[in-house]
């Protein structure tokens, strides 16, 4: 699956994030990201996973080691953060449009790709809705619509589905998977949940929480077969183990620290 | 007023008691006053009753209702000025900080200053309609300066970093984001203006909880849609401001056609 193995689209070496309040959110992080994958970091709450996404981002600069990530400027990144994060005097297709808007693309162009985009998430008929008439997964999937708006090479998801009732969950991991699969974005995807990171992801970086490192890496290897099928299968159990296991070994690993 | 009247739900019921019960309590106040002023034969220097006040009102009519037409032009006038010396310098103290630390203190004095204070030294320096205009104004502009750079700093911490994640200038998030922002929540689409056909039920609904959430009332009215904090008088200045926004920065419209029906 992995479509492009020569230079990694986001790359991050020994990197170091201390809050000026003094929290050491980051530690000697290593990570790659290759052009096309999916990859869960996977990590308690408080643990820098959201510190990681804001510094790929370019939202904030690393105190130490080196990262090479793209520009963000014109819309090559998109994200989701873990509310929804709409302007609430915006309809539906205006908070979609926010990213063309802001990038003072032409009212025509706009308008079609924002009703493109709109369908795609499975929201036809509510572009002129607004967030206050719409329920969690419906506000979710503007979110995701407003993120993904811009073709963005770069698709980052912090926490996106936490506050979601399973079965909504459920079902935006599958719209978010074949999202992934039909417009080839790079995907970035922060959790705090096992089952979601191995469900969704190619692989799962554990990480330790305070400050926050790679613990372990496990490659999910179940190709395009991700279905309700999957989600049952001894494949899957075993490999939520696996990631259990390392998540609770960073965790003890942290409390003996 | 009895629920078997043809025709009244319990929203009609409670409109008609919004509108009766504060009838009937100043109509009850005005005959006690009456009668205080009766029973204690209470002399009018001391305290008039209510009938000889409207006898004075329609016998001065001319003096005093064109002294009405003076303080209402002036209150009109000075709101307007508030408006725009409060947002004007609402939005200079949050696009520049050092601005703000430098010349806030003198808002707060200018607001903590008694007017009759001030009032003489401005008979003094200024002529008589322009003072008072300035007295005025000063009560008005405080409210609007406070409630406006409140509302421009209270713009969602993640909204922000995602204007700045598409590199928005400036400009930008100041007219796209804080501004309506700092109009709180649905400034324009208030919710009275889009209720139509199956939507209908489900926008009372919305709007009551709406109300009841941010004025502690179940009832609407003017300006309803701004927080409970805000003293009625920016309110009113804010419907007049928001009107004018939208009118001036269309662009929150819809830009699609409105579906048929809303699922």
């Amino acid at each position: 699956m992995i479509r492009d193995a020569a230079a990694p689209l986001v790359s991050l070496r020994g990197v170091g994030k201390t809050y000026a309040n003094g929290v050491r959110a980051l530690d000697g992080f290593e990570l790659d990201v290759r052009k096309g994958e999916f990859v869960s970091l996977l990590g308690p709450s408080g643990c820098g996973k959201s510190t990681v996404l804001r510094l790929v981002a370019g939202l904030a600069p690393p105190t130490s080691g080196t990262l090479a990530s793209i520009h963000s400027d014109s819309g090559t990144i998109g994200f989701v953060f873990q509310e929804p994060t709409l302007m609430p005097w915006a309809s539906v297709a205006d908070n979609v449009a926010l990213p063309l808007r802001l990038s003072r693309m032409p009212d025509a162009a706009k308008t079609d790709r924002v009703a493109r985009m709109i369908d795609r998430v499975g929201l036809s008929g509510f572009a002129s809705a607004y967030p206050r008439e719409l329920s969690g997964g419906m506000k979710m999937r503007v979110s995701l619509a407003r993120a993904l708006v811009t073709e963005p090479a770069l698709l980052l998801l912090d926490e996106p589905f936490a506050a979601l009732d399973e079965l909504t969950r459920f079902k935006l991991n599958d719209d978010l998977l074949a999202l992934w699969r039909a417009l080839g974005t790079t995907v970035v995807f922060v959790t705090h949940s096992v089952f979601e990171s191995v469900y969704l992801s190619q692989r799962v970086v554990v990480m330790t929480p305070r400050p926050g490192r790679v613990a372990r890496e496990i490659a999910i290897d179940a190709g395009a077969a991700r279905s309700e099928d999957f989600r049952t299968s001894t494949d899957f159990a075993q490999l939520s183990r696996a990631a259990s296991d390392a998540l609770r070994a960073a965790m003890q690993e942290h409390a003996a620290a | 007023m009895s629920a078997a009247m043809p025709g009244t739900d319990g929203a009609t019921r409670e409109r008609v008691l919004r509108i009766a019960l504060p009838v009937l309590a100043l109509g009850l106040a005005v005959v006690a006053w009456d009668l205080v002023v009766r029973l204690a034969a209470l002399p009018p220097y001391v305290l008039p009753g209510p009938g000889l006040v409207v006898r004075t009102l329609f016998d001065n009519a001319g003096v005093l209702f064109g002294s009405l037409g003076v303080t209402l032009v002036t209150t009109a006038e000075a709101l307007a000025l508030a408006v725009v010396g409060g947002v004007g310098l609402a939005v200079l103290f949050n696009q520049a900080r050092a601005f703000e630390y430098a010349f806030y203190p003198f808002a707060v004095i200018l607001q903590v200053t008694p007017v009759i204070a001030v009032a003489p030294l401005l008979l003094i320096y200024l002529p008589q309609p322009l003072a008072v205009l300035a007295c005025a104004w000063i009560v008005a502009f405080f409210p609007v300066l406070a409630n406006t750079t409140l509302g421009l700093q209270s713009v969602d911490r993640n909204l922000v970093d995602l204007f700045r994640l598409y590199g928005a200038s400036r400009w930008q998030t100041l007219c796209v984001l804080k501004l309506p922002a700092a109009l709180p929540a649905d400034a324009g689409r208030h919710p009275h203006r889009r209720r139509a056909g199956a939507d209908r039920r489900r926008g009372r609904g919305n709007r009551r909880r709406f109300c009841r959430r941010r004025l502690g009332t179940g009832v609407p009215h003017r300006g309803s849609w701004l927080p409970a904090r805000y003293s009625p008088h920016v309110r009113g200045a804010a419907v007049v401001v928001a009107g004018w926004y939208r009118h001036l920065f269309p662009a929150h419209r819809a830009e699609l056609p409105r579906p048929a029906a809303l699922a």
